[in-house]
């Protein structure tokens, strides 16, 4: 160790490899660089751009959402991990450089510094270009840094696949795979628990699967949470990159994967995902219309879904047709019976998912999604509207329900146990609406429900119900829609920000604007009457008359005026005038 | 000096090496021969430091190889399959290996070019495969290695070519006490040049010998005696004998003062001292014509 240590005095960065990466590899920045401008600032002075699209058009660049851009973005960061490593896939390659007077060490610095500079140059002159376009300086530094650690990302992925791969197929496989391998785990497992959870929210799972690659993450405005989570992840992944070429073995080169335990991970993986997919895909064209819980199609499609991916990716990794062999063959028994645990821990529901009702002193908070069946025309049940129940409190929308399918959060102890009962029900009834296929079932109603424990711990479901279970559950929905905490916060008062207009609106006679010195008299009618409206007032549809459109800077709030509205009635006979 | 010690090397658990030795002294020529398949690659590409060996140890120059970047700065190296880098000219190669090697010598780059007659602006892909060999060699050369490290490099060279590049070599053995290893699967290839020979089989060292010890110590001798004598060589080291009518053909490893002072006991009608080729040495040496033998001559 010691004449290790004293013959190893070499810096880690070669300036000679930089040098020479940067004479061979130029074009891949320079086709990266010419994509970004013809999509960029040569489109805006081609096109003459009036002065609102250009001001559009610049922010969609600066929020990465232009498609040149991405492509861009993708060229730079997976085709320079391609192309700046590609010399460890070929044994004459890998046998020249490795008997250079290089370690490892340096090899895999001075590449990927280059990978750093050939990046970070084209996005810089890429942003240069933009300033003359509007965008500010500021703002181009933060498109800058977003872009570069897109790229960055993708690179250390694009690295890490090589290091794993023995040669180039395998290597782009890999690539594709590694890049969105997060989206593939968490898109399968949706798949799975949306078939076989009853209740399951596809939320949570979503806003991950939005998230799970770096150029859909990085998107628009990226959270800060999402920036930090990037900046661990390319920090681990380059870690495990660099640890993996120390230890690739050089003799496997060319082989498919050069490390053992990747060659049986890889047909697990991909096993598994192909086995899913085939079930599932094979369901909705021959099966049944149930989507719910395992039928006879899906597990069909299942097995040869397992069959056949598992017999193409053994041929895949270990390049040949003679796979039939005992190790082979013990991989796939351990494969199968991994796959099959998982697929009947998933049917028979062993974690009681879909039964589960939270015991009443544990709950903290609970919400529900409260609306007529098919749909109410009152767009106010939007709780991001609202400042939350009375004045300050900062109890509002949860964040955990669908567009589709507003939540509101519920303190009042009486409120919490409808919404515990609502779920009890619900669960009682599991066997019986997992059954119902609601595509020939003229009624069915979407429900969302969640429970916040005093632990911390959430539960968040949401069903599609049959009209049996809904008129089981319907007096809790009434006595929540009537309670004092559902109309406090659905009041317009207590509407967020600054209402900036207010139109009155009747069917076929146009918009007419309410003057601004009239604006608290309308609100006070409108929530005297929304107050006093009973939940059965609220769905039916036919009623509504006219409407009310409350501006705000950050939105509307379009509220319906139903015929038993009388206070919001009277005021509008009274100010005729003003229509 | 180049230390082999009990290198093993496993490759899908077969064994490539097994428990190899090879000691290299410094200055000297080292030739190492084996059939296709005998491990002489892969014992190459662990000195150089490309693959890592299993168990074993392996110095150069009394430092490890493996991940060391001044000991591989010291050594040159020819590979029996050639890599440049696409689209290059040698000039550019020649840049490049000036950029990573401490003590690359571009006049002598230059001057072997041109006595090679190879054109330095032209694509190495263009090359035909014996002037790549030449490329090689004359890069590996100009980096002036305290190691040199030949992967069968006369392959494909004509037999003009092939003495420039011995001339070169010797040259810098003498004059620069620089030390070679060179692998060949023809043991006649190597006579002449080399002064360690060791034949490797299977991944093992079957022998390792010095050829100046080797010649003078093993010889090919024709005898007749008058009178038949009993016990003639038995205080010789006998390695081969036979009989051709009253003709005795021995091969004997000892001193030529003894093997004459012991002969010339007898009186003999016919002592003749013949010369030994190196296959004839290594076949008598092994015992006779063995599998190790077979193909490298």
């Amino acid at each position: 160790m010691k004449s290790m240590a004293s013959s190893n005095k070499r810096g880690s960065i070669s300036g000679t490899v930089i040098k020479e990466d940067l004479k061979r590899f130029w074009p891949v920045p320079v086709i990266s660089l010419i994509v970004m401008l013809a999509s960029g600032s040569l489109l805006l002075m081609i096109l003459h751009y009036s002065h609102s699209e250009v001001e559009y058009f610049v922010r969609k660049c600066a929020n990465c959402e232009n498609v040149g851009f991405i492509a861009a973005l993708i060229i730079l960061g997976c085709g320079l991990g391609l192309t700046l490593f590609r010399y460890i896939e070929y044994d004459r390659s890998a046998l020249m450089v490795h008997a250079l007077p290089f370690s490892r060490k340096t090899l895999f610095i001075s590449n990927y510094l280059t990978g750093l500079i050939m990046m970070a140059a084209p996005l810089f002159i890429c942003g240069l270009t933009l300033l003359p376009w509007g965008l500010s300086f500021a703002a181009m530094l933060k498109w800058f840094c977003i872009s570069m650690l897109s790229c960055v990302t993708m690179f250390s992925i694009t690295v890490l696949a090589a290091m794993l791969s023995g040669n180039t197929p395998m290597h782009i496989f890999n690539t594709g795979l590694l890049n969105m391998l997060g989206l593939l785990v968490l898109a399968t497992l949706e798949l799975h628990c949306a078939r076989f959870l009853y209740g399951f929210n596809g939320d949570t799972m979503e806003r991950l699967i939005n998230n799970s690659m770096p150029i859909m993450a990085l998107f628009g405005s990226a959270e800060a949470k999402v920036v930090v989570f990037y900046l661990i992840l390319t920090a681990v992944v380059t870690a495990a990159a660099y640890l993996a070429y120390k230890l690739r073995p050089v003799e496997c080169t060319g082989d498919s994967l050069v490390f053992g335990w990747t060659r049986r991970f890889l047909l697990v993986i991909v096993t598994f995902g192909g086995m899913s997919l085939f079930g599932f895909f094979l369901n909705s064209l021959i099966g049944s219309s149930r989507d719910i819980g395992m039928t006879g199609t899906v597990a069909l499609g299942m097995v040869i879904g397992f069959t056949v991916t598992f017999a193409v990716m053994s041929i895949i990794i270990y390049r040949t047709a003679k796979i039939f062999n005992r190790k082979n063959m013990i991989t796939c028994a351990v494969t199968a019976v991994l796959c099959v645990a998982f697929v009947c821990a998933m049917a028979f529901d062993i974690t009681g998912f879909s039964s589960k009702v939270p015991e009443l002193e544990d709950i903290k908070t609970a919400s529900a999604s409260i609306h007529e069946p098919q749909g109410t025309t009152d767009q106010r049940f939007e709780p991001d509207l609202f400042r939350g129940v009375g004045a300050g409190t900062e109890v509002s929308y949860d964040g955990i329900a669908s567009s589709d399918v507003s939540s509101t959060v519920f303190t009042e102890q009486a409120n919490i146990e409808s919404v515990y009962h609502i779920q009890k029900i619900i669960a009682m009834r599991k066997d019986i609406d997992m059954n119902t296929d609601f595509t020939a079932t003229p009624f069915y109603y979407d429900f969302a429900d969640s429970f916040t424990m005093t632990s911390g711990k959430k539960m968040v479901r949401k069903y599609t119900i049959s009209r049996a279970t809904y008129n089981d559950i319907e007096p809790y929905l009434k006595s929540l829609y009537e309670s004092k905490e559902f109309k406090n916060y659905y009041k317009l008062t207590n509407l967020k920000g600054t209402i900036t207009s207010i139109d009155y609106a009747y069917s076929g006679s146009g918009l007419h604007a309410i003057p601004t010195n009239e604006y608290a008299g309308l609100i006070r009618a409108l929530d005297k009457d929304f107050a006093a409206r009973t939940f059965e007032q609220e769905g039916k549809d036919t009623d509504n008359d006219f409407e009310i459109q409350i501006g705000k800077a950050d939105g509307m709030c379009v509220v319906s005026v139903k015929k038993t509205d009388k206070y919001t009635r009277a005021w509008l006979n009274s100010h005729r005038s003003l229509l | 000096m180049i230390e082999v010690r009990n290198v093993v090397k496993k490759f899908d658990g077969v064994k490539a090496l097994d428990g190899l030795n090879i000691t290299v002294e410094n200055g000297s020529i080292y030739g190492m021969v084996g059939t296709n398949g005998a491990g002489k690659t892969t014992i190459i590409k662990n000195i150089m430091g490309i693959l890592r060996p299993d168990s074993g140890t392996i110095r150069v120059g009394g430092e490890p190889v493996y991940e060391m970047e001044e000991v591989k700065g010291k050594i040159g190296y020819v590979s029996d399959d050639l890599y440049f880098f696409p689209g290059y000219t040698l000039k550019e190669m020649g840049s490049y290996y000036g950029g990573i090697y401490p003590r690359w010598n571009s006049e002598r780059f230059l001057d072997m070019t041109k006595n090679f007659a190879l054109d330095m602006k032209k694509k190495l892909s263009s090359f035909s495969k014996g002037m790549q060999k030449q490329a090689a060699f004359i890069l590996a050369m100009s980096t002036m290695p305290e190691y040199l490290v030949l992967d069968e490099p006369i392959d494909g060279l004509d037999p003009i070519v092939r003495l420039k590049v011995w001339k070169y070599i010797i040259n810098d053995v003498a004059e620069r006490r620089m030390t070679v290893l060179v692998s060949s699967h023809n043991l006649r290839e190597m006579e002449g040049y080399c002064d360690h020979i060791g034949i490797i089989s299977k991944g093992r060292m079957v022998i390792e010998r010095d050829l100046e010890d080797l010649k003078s110590d093993v010889h090919k001798v024709q005898v007749a005696f008058r009178e038949p004598q009993e016990n003639a060589y038995e205080d010789l080291n006998v390695l081969h004998y036979e009989q051709r009518g009253s003709v005795d053909l021995i091969i004997v490893r000892d001193k030529k003062e003894k093997v004459e002072e012991v002969i010339g006991r007898y009186k003999p009608a016919v002592f003749d001292m013949l010369p030994l080729s190196l296959e004839e040495i290594f076949i008598y040496e092994l015992g006779g014509v063995s599998d190790e033998i077979d193909g490298i001559i």
